[in-house]
């Protein structure tokens, strides 16, 4: 067992140095070297997750705060806000591709006169699951020549959700997944969310059944949650006083002894991401569930 | 007649009691439903719902109801408005501006005392209020228009804040569409005591306030100190108004229909009148947040009380504007009037200044910016493709500034009320609700969808102006009230679509904040033309723009057709604001602003007063774009919200000066 798990790795190894070897000859073929921006963290994250190194970026101090891996490279420029980010800015960086999601749809004429605008989607309803997230992840690898790379996170990501999976106890309930937005209002996570694909992954289902939007969540009060049974999975960050407002909560309590576990929290990951931002939940997850498991 | 308010409060009641009956009829045997309001039976999901979420959750909705009703009346009856009410007055929207900064920047505070920052909020905010009516003796209408001035304020640093941290706020924007979700009994054993204390103290004034009603001399001569009496009713107003707005959120409408409806249904003295619309605020939110819970699914959530109540209020005020009587108002117009009537001479020469001005600064701003390189002067980094992205702006934001200007110089003139504006009377209002119906319905997020839907919204808005003002002549005040109905509403379908926390609601926040970001090079000409047509247009009407602010019998005495002027110059102004509002967005201020300092520069008269505040608006906009972009560089603040948070300075100090 423990020797198949050395020569996965060493092909690993080996499979993405060939991927950088191919990259290389592909990229000395370009007359250009790529200069890729996106205004959208997700396509951002995947981007760095790729090897790529977006020369602009939307927003870095809201991706430093909900996004956070991977890390903006150092020579990542900051364009401002995401519905407006510096045209001035952005055109002395001399971009020759940029990237956009369909929220952003409205910048096109103006991101058009900078590069070219390629707009690609991932959240809409019924696209969210590893496979939406593989299309995703290959389509932005097209774009920027990285097919190799994009195959090569694909297959560490698989591996690595596959290894995680093994670690989750057999017996764990399905989950609740939730966010708090106030005391009294979360965003519970089902169908069409990254978190669901994640729990999926790893062997797990989600608990939420009802309705969800484009985004994956549903907006509900917490009194909503009394009739779905599963183990309560809160997801960081927590606004302000919420966590002390819960301790005092006798329905929270309520829900929490009526679930038979006790909630557990995961540290933040972006509730809208791709592929490095399900991983790294996965990891989260695991870890929390394998904490609990210890205690 | 007495027989209508008995009726109407009976089938109120009986509504309310059938739906409490049906819920307490589900899932178990109405008994055991109900004494589970005091013993919970903890063994039963049912009963410890019901216990802990709905029993509080009906006690919340009648005391919030009952305070904010009387909070309205209290409003109502000193100021003599019948539109005053809770949220015109700026406390909700001071505290949650206090609420998004201490979220922000010291969330130790959040943590001491959610209610408290609040609460201290909108105390601040009517403190301001006081403060810039207190010259005039808190008269009615100073305080309304503080009130309005102090909510767009507001509104605009809240949207900088909004946009720069939306997921940090999206908690906040819950409470500020006013969710009614409970969880426990601390919310009702907070208010409750509180509010039964306030409103046992309001009673005490019920017999001065009965003197106010007959007239003011009266009560004056009658030994009624009226400014100390105003203080405090408005005071206890407020209070309860910012104990319910901390505890549960903004819930609009009810403080201003439970009054209004009162004296619809007949009752007149001032006692009835108090315990009427008491019971009538209460059962009123009562009614709408059980219908709520009743709705199918997650529709629930979707749609908060709050929002829901306040998006229901707006055509209630629409349909009682007709009904109003103006009798009130008319002294307050001269007031508002007198300061801007002296006017100084002033040569030429003060003309070629300010266009001078105009051009310097298209020429500094166009040059000197913030760039990757720090400050930079464009004649020695030759970096001249910048003035691609440059220039549209700058242009655009000049013709947008003079159309605001133009529409405001008129619509002042108009009126006579040096405080209408074309971003008041709720044109730029109707315009925001086409965008948002564009972009949520799935129709489009291009930018022509959101145009076209943004000219249908305006021209709605343009309608409902004329068909509600067309009986009485286009009577300045009630141009302004409907474009306050039509504000409220706008106000309440964004909450709505901000609560939801849609990532849509991002690229909506940021056309609403009013930007010139989106103007191409290509839509330059169209504008410029129509910029050009519409302002000589305004020229053209320069005779009725000198005799229409004479007053409506000296205006006739001088051949001019009253009704038909003001009805084809309100066409103007929406041409005018329509092209400007698709620019810089809804909020500016400018159209307010431009023509007052135009007139405190001394231009009095039509043609030259339009020229210096079509003058002093491209300035200022111009200054506003290039703030926008230099201050928090890289981030690019909306056009829209410098001007507004420049405007509303102005404005504040203007008000001191009255």
């Amino acid at each position: 067992m423990k020797k198949d798990f050395i020569t996965m790795k060493h092909s690993m190894i080996l499979m993405v140095f060939f991927a950088f070897f191919a990259s290389n000859i592909l990229q000395a073929e370009q007359t250009t070297p790529l200069r890729v921006m996106s205004i959208d963290w997700t396509q951002t994250e995947t981007l760095i997750a790729l090897g790529v190194k977006p020369i602009a970026m939307a927003q870095q101090s809201g991706y430093d705060a909900w996004v956070k891996e991977p890390a903006i490279p150092t020579t990542t420029a900051d364009v401002g806000l995401r519905t407006q980010p510096n045209l001035e800015r952005l055109s002395e960086l001399k971009p020759n591709k940029i990237f956009i999601s369909p929220m952003f749809s409205s910048l096109i004429p103006k991101l058009s006169h900078i590069a070219p605008v390629t707009n690609i989607t991932l959240y809409k309803q019924d696209n969210i699951s590893w496979n939406g997230l593989k299309t995703f992840t290959r389509r932005l690898g097209d774009e920027t020549n990285t097919q190799a790379e994009a195959e090569a996170l694909i297959s560490s990501s698989e591996k690595k959700l596959a290894d995680l999976a093994g670690q989750i106890a057999k017996d764990t309930p399905p989950l609740l997944m939730v966010q708090f937005m106030d005391s009294r209002h979360v965003r519970v996570f089902g169908a069409n969310s990254m978190y669901k694909v994640a729990a999926n992954k790893v062997g797990l289902e989600s608990a939420w059944k009802e309705e969800t939007n484009a985004w994956g969540f549903s907006l509900v009060g917490i009194d909503k949650l009394m009739n779905t049974q599963g183990q309560i999975i809160i997801i960081k960050p927590l606004p302000v006083g919420v966590e002390q407002n819960l301790q005092q909560d006798l329905f929270w309590q309520y829900l929490v002894k009526k679930s038979g576990q006790p909630a557990l929290t995961v540290a933040p990951t972006w509730s809208f991401g791709a592929i490095p931002s399900t991983v790294r939940f996965a990891e989260l997850l695991t870890n929390t569930l394998s904490n609990k498991e210890k205690q | 007649m007495r027989f209508f308010p008995i009726s109407f409060i009976t089938i109120l009641t009986a509504s309310v009691a059938l739906l409490i009956g049906w819920q307490l009829s589900l899932n178990d045997t109405f008994i055991h439903n109900l004494t589970s309001l005091i013993q919970p039976d903890w063994l039963s999901d049912n009963s410890i719902k019901l216990h802990l979420t709905w029993w509080p959750r009906l006690f919340t909705t009648l005391i919030c109801g009952a305070a904010l009703a009387i909070a309205g009346l209290l409003m109502q009856q000193v100021l003599r408005n019948p539109l005053a009410s809770p949220t015109t007055l700026g406390v909700a929207s001071g505290a949650s501006f206090s609420l998004m900064m201490a979220t922000l920047y010291a969330p130790w505070l959040i943590e001491l005392s959610q209610s408290l920052v609040a609460l201290a909020g909108g105390l601040i905010t009517m403190g301001i209020v006081f403060a810039l009516s207190w010259r005039r003796a808190l008269s009615p209408t100073i305080v309304v228009i503080s009130g309005l001035i102090l909510n767009l304020y507001f509104g605009a640093f809240s949207s900088v804040l909004l946009i720069m941290n939306q997921e940090k706020l999206a908690g906040l924007m819950i409470w500020g569409a006013g969710s009614l979700v409970q969880t426990g009994w601390e919310n009702v054993a907070y208010l409750a005591p509180r509010i039964i204390v306030l409103i046992l103290i309001a009673f005490l004034f019920v017999k001065p306030l009965t003197l106010l009603q007959l007239s003011e001399s009266g009560a004056k001569s009658l030994g009624v100190s009226l400014a100390k009496l105003r203080v405090i009713c408005l005071g206890l107003a407020v209070l309860l108004t910012s104990f319910v707005v901390a505890t549960v959120g903004i819930i609009g409408f009810i403080g201003l229909a439970a009054p209004a409806i009162t004296r619809l249904i007949g009752v007149h003295r001032l006692l009835p009148k108090f315990l009427v619309s008491m019971f009538i605020g209460a059962f009123l939110l009562t009614l709408t947040d059980l219908l709520i819970q009743r709705l199918p699914g997650l529709m629930s959530i979707m749609l908060p009380t709050g929002a829901a109540t306040a998006a229901l209020g707006a055509p209630l005020m629409l349909w009682l504007l007709p009904k109003l009587t103006m009798r009130s108002q008319a002294h307050t117009e001269t007031v508002l009037t007198r300061h801007s009537e002296q006017g100084r001479y002033l040569s030429k020469y003060t003309i070629w200044i300010a266009l001078s001005s105009v051009l310097i600064g298209f020429f500094v701003f166009s040059s000197l910016s913030i760039g990757n390189h720090g400050w930079s002067w464009i004649f020695t980094t030759k970096d001249w493709p910048v003035l691609e992205w440059r220039l549209p702006r700058l242009l655009a934001a000049i013709l947008a500034g003079a159309m605001l200007a133009t529409a405001g110089t008129i619509i002042q003139r108009l009126s006579g009320n040096p405080m209408a504006s074309p971003e008041v009377i709720g044109i730029s209002s109707g315009t925001a609700l086409g965008v948002i119906a564009v972009l949520f319905s799935g129709l489009s997020a291009s930018l022509t969808g959101m145009y076209v839907g943004g000219l249908i919204g305006a021209l709605c808005a343009v309608g409902l102006i004329i068909l509600l003002n067309r009986k009485t002549g286009f009577q300045p005040e009630k141009m302004l009230l409907t474009g306050v109905a039509i504000t409220a509403l706008m106000g309440a379908v964004q909450s709505i679509v901000l609560a939801g926390g849609d990532p849509r609601s991002y690229q909506l926040l940021g056309w609403l904040a009013g930007t010139t970001y989106y103007v191409t090079t290509d839509a330059l000409i169209p504008l410029t033309t129509i910029t050009f047509i519409f302002i000589s247009i305004g020229f053209l009407c320069h005779r009725w723009l000198d005799i229409l602010p004479l007053g409506e019998a000296s205006a006739r005495a001088l051949g001019v057709n009253v009704s038909r002027s003001r009805m084809l110059l309100l066409l103007l102004v929406s041409g005018l604001t329509v092209s400007a509002t698709l620019v810089v967005g809804p909020l500016s201020f400018i159209g307010l602003m431009a023509p007052h300092l135009a007139r405190l520069l001394g231009f009095s008269r039509a043609k030259e007063h339009l020229i210096a505040s079509i003058l002093v608006g491209s300035t200022l906009m111009l200054f506003s774009d290039w703030l926008g972009r230099q201050i928090l560089y890289p981030q690019d603040i909306p056009t829209g919200m410098v001007a507004s948070i420049i405007g509303g300075l102005y404005l504040m100090w203007g008000l001191i000066r009255l």
